[in-house]
């Protein structure tokens, strides 16, 4: 069993995320944004963190990158899941330290496998 | 004569006052009544997530109440938004069997934009298995169901819809920006799902189209835009220049050297445009 951290804004998302994941095992928290999530992830590091990247507050990115450099969060694997399609935008998140990037709309059974594959 | 100007003041004011107080008590008892029915939603939804989830894992469900099944329907509307593949899969065939379509086209056929409004977010979810309703919408006699109805189109990355968008940009029942927004959300892949569209009588149409390629980089209209570098338009030179320099394809090139410009502002697209050329070629 993994602690898997879902940052998103949208409770629809978080919810469907929540689900899917808990389903297989795992322990999540949820956390409406940025600066919520990074407090969370401080407070108890996750395995996963699956981030959207528009958010209030502090956005997807700059938690990622704030998050890649402290070494205390190398062992974490980071997913985002954003609506962003834009090529420059993938690679700005893979430059960030993301290690996968699902788009939205999304599948929750294959955001699932993919927790599953980065965790092994 | 003064006590009866000094009786006028105090009426007006206290009337004045009374108005104030109504009009804070009104506003504040609208809050409480909208804080009371959010919560309660709140909790209703809250409640019904289980039986969303039974109904994402194929099991169905069926609520208690019809008061039940109208937030669970718009509960699972919401969720087929976000979601696709196998989860959007169920999600819209247990839509359907709710009988969705017809509620979502009942409440399109109201009276009340309010409700046309509601009924086209009701139909989002099944835009891909059937656009027609939504594209009805593009004609409706409100502005903002319009609006509306375009932007579900986007959102539903309803690609065969672009001629429609375009055609209510033509006769200005979108306005060009909105319809760019959701053009840009279907994300098309070739230049000829735009260019497929008959251009000629409506210049903003032409210049949207034009826009567009260069926005979602589709190179295979590259052709087409230096074909429009001869548009006797100004406004269709510039945003074809625009667009060529976006795509920034070697091919260009020739059609660029051979462009006279009229006038200062053609000359700076050219430049930009060469510039985008050559730093592709870098």
């Amino acid at each position: 069993m993994a602690h898997v951290l879902v940052v998103d804004d949208d409770p629809d998302v978080s919810a469907l995320v929540d689900y899917r994941l808990r389903a297989a095992g795992h322990d999540v928290m949820i956390e409406p944004d940025g600066e919520a999530g990074l407090a969370a992830a401080i407070a108890r590091v996750p395995d996963v963190i699956v981030l959207d990247w528009m958010m209030p507050r502090r956005n997807g990115l700059e938690v990622c990158l704030e998050l890649r450099s402290d070494r205390t969060y190398d062992a974490t694997k980071i997913i985002m899941l954003t609506a962003k399609t834009q090529l420059h935008d993938i690679e700005r998140a893979f430059a960030a330290g993301a290690n996968d990037y699902v788009l939205k709309p999304f599948s929750p059974r294959e955001l699932a496998a993919r927790v599953e594959s980065l965790l092994k | 004569m003064t006590d009866v100007y000094g009786v006028i003041t105090f009426a007006v004011a206290v009337a004045a006052f009374c108005v104030a107080a109504a009009t804070a008590v009104f506003v504040l008892v609208l809050r409480i009544t909208r804080r009371h029915f959010a919560k309660e939603r709140a909790s209703q939804e809250e409640r019904l997530q289980p039986a969303l989830m039974s109904i994402i894992d194929g099991e169905g469900a069926t609520p208690a109440s019809t008061k039940d099944q109208r937030v669970l329907l718009e509960m699972a509307v919401r969720a087929a938004h976000h979601t696709r593949g196998a989860d959007r899969a169920v999600l819209s065939e247990w839509l359907l069997a709710s009988g969705i379509i017809e509620i979502a086209h009942a409440l399109m056929a109201s009276r009340s934009p309010v409700r046309r409004a509601r009924g086209i977010e009701l139909y989002l979810p099944l835009a891909e298995i059937n656009d027609a309703p939504l594209k009805s919408m593009l004609s409706d006699r409100d502005p903002r169901v319009r609006v509306l109805a375009c932007e579900s189109l986007g959102r539903a990355a309803a690609l065969p819809a672009i001629a429609d968008i375009l055609d209510a940009t033509t006769s200005a029942r979108i306005p060009a920006s909105v319809a760019a927004m959701a053009i840009t959300r279907m994300v098309p892949r070739r230049a000829d799902l735009l260019l497929n569209y008959e251009i000629t009588d409506a210049p903003h149409t032409t210049q949207l189209v034009i826009e567009l390629v260069g926005t979602l980089n589709l190179i295979d209209g590259r052709a087409a835009m230096e074909k429009c570098l001869s548009d006797p338009l100004p406004e269709i030179r510039v945003a074809a220049l625009r667009t060529l320099g976006r795509l920034g394809h070697p091919a260009s090139t020739s059609a660029l050297e051979n462009f006279a410009p009229l006038s200062p502002e053609e000359a700076v697209a050219l430049a930009e445009a060469r510039n985008g050329v050559l730093g592709a070629l870098q």
